[in-house]
């Protein structure tokens, strides 16, 4: 059995950069140059226990009687709500937007997808599968989604199908899908946890944070509002 | 190369933009991988190799000779935390999802090797992990004992007790390689 350094040296020694990876030092140059320009946030620190007083006195009976408010601020409602339909959400309102995970893959035509490289654009990620009926409802949306919006949307397909593009080829050539689609790699499941049942779609806005997840069918009309929020 | 002054925003870098300057060009592109490595994610690890040179930009104390190992060290610290706020952002995220079961590509997943050394290493003490991964990456005794502000002679013994911590934890949560 290898001792403890030994081990240690295996394991790290797995460790390895995505494939593919090269640094752009001149995109990493603008940022750093917006960065250093950008004004100190620390304020934000001094703000976040008067806000918090601020709520605590909003809540108390006493104050409340005074400015006549009746209603309790929050309901037990609303927090069930909130807790069984909008965890993720609530991650985010304590967390902030999570950033998606970057993760490159090569689509139908072999083209290496990398989804950081669509930065500065809206993109809706869509985990699918051929054998999953509602996720086949909402391709011809997506492709009318991506004529009306090319110049500022991107949709990219995930599929889930375990035979790979022996599924996923003649399906997307016979309803001519317009947008990038992937086959799921081993790692992405374990990037994108949130995802725990098909068709899911992620809304990332032009910084490449999530948005919105939507575990489900939803509407053509509720996709498009989504898009036009972030546009 | 442009000038310092129009490219990195010198005025705000004193009080060596040139060096500093000369300093990304000769180190963006290692302090980026590096930190791929730990967190698989190449467009974050950009976002990170930034923060780290803007560290740097703001700590002129770090600029000069030293001014490489010590954009390593950050670079390693700040994938480590990253990697730990994933880690503590899928608990949240998972805590309500208890009763589900695993789907099949999750559970190929997890059997990953590389999936498995970056949780053991984002559940481990920060300092252990750092010390890790900056000894795997060729840091000396004296640099490790800088970086993490520890008597020369105490590296050995807490680098030994670092790498039975992490097979502590890897075994615990996968059984024995």
């Amino acid at each position: 059995m290898a001792n403890d350094r030994e081990f240690v040296d295996k394991s790290l020694g797995s460790l390895n950069a995505p494939e593919g990876f090269s640094p752009n030092a001149a995109h990493a140059r603008i940022r750093l140059q917006g960065r250093t320009a950008a004004p100190s946030r620390r304020w934000l620190w001094g703000a976040v226990p008067v806000t918090a007083a601020l709520l605590v006195m909003l809540s108390l009976p006493a104050t409340r009687a005074m400015a006549g408010m009746n209603e309790p601020p929050v309901s037990m409602e609303k927090i069930h709500f909130y807790l069984m339909y909008h965890w993720h959400s609530l991650v985010a309102l304590v967390h902030g937007p999570a950033r998606a995970p970057d993760f490159t893959a090569v689509d139908a035509s072999g083209k290496t997808v990398r989804l950081s490289d669509y930065r500065g654009k809206v993109v809706l990620l869509n985990f699918w599968a051929t054998w999953c009926a509602p996720c086949k409802a909402e391709v011809p949306w997506f492709v009318d989604l991506q004529n009306t919006y090319k110049g500022d949307l991107v949709v990219l397909g995930v599929s889930f199908d375990e035979d790979g593009w022996n599924s996923v080829r003649p399906f997307i050539e016979e309803r001519r899908v317009n947008y990038p689609v992937v086959l799921v790699s081993p790692e992405l499941p374990e990037q994108y946890r949130m995802i725990e049942s098909l068709p899911a779609t992620l809304m990332i806005d032009r910084d490449g944070r999530i948005q919105g997840t939507h575990l489900g069918l939803a509407s053509k009309a509720q996709y498009e509002a989504l898009i036009r929020e972030r546009l | 190369m442009n000038a310092p002054s129009d490219t990195l925003g010198a005025a705000r870098l004193a009080p060596a933009a040139s060096d500093f300057e000369t300093l990304f060009e000769t180190h963006y592109e290692s302090i980026a991988r590096a930190i791929a490595r730990v967190i698989h994610d190449n467009g974050r690890a950009e976002e990170l190799a930034v923060e780290a040179f803007l560290k740097l930009s703001r700590n002129p104390n770090a600029q000069g000779d030293r001014a490489g190992g010590w954009l390593h060290r950050t670079a390693i610290r700040v994938a480590l935390d990253e990697l730990r706020r994933r880690a503590r952002r899928a608990r949240y995220e998972g805590l309500l999802v208890w009763a589900r079961s695993r789907q099949p590509d999750e559970l190929f997943s997890a059997a990953q090797e590389q999936g498995r050394v970056r949780a053991a290493l984002a559940a481990m003490s920060p300092r252990h992990a750092e010390l890790l991964l900056l000894r795997h990456d060729g840091a000396s005794y004296e640099e490790l004992a800088s970086s993490l502000d520890i008597h020369p002679a105490s590296v050995g013994t807490t680098l030994s007790r670092a790498q039975q911590a992490f097979r502590k934890e890897y075994t615990k949560r996968y059984g024995e390689r």
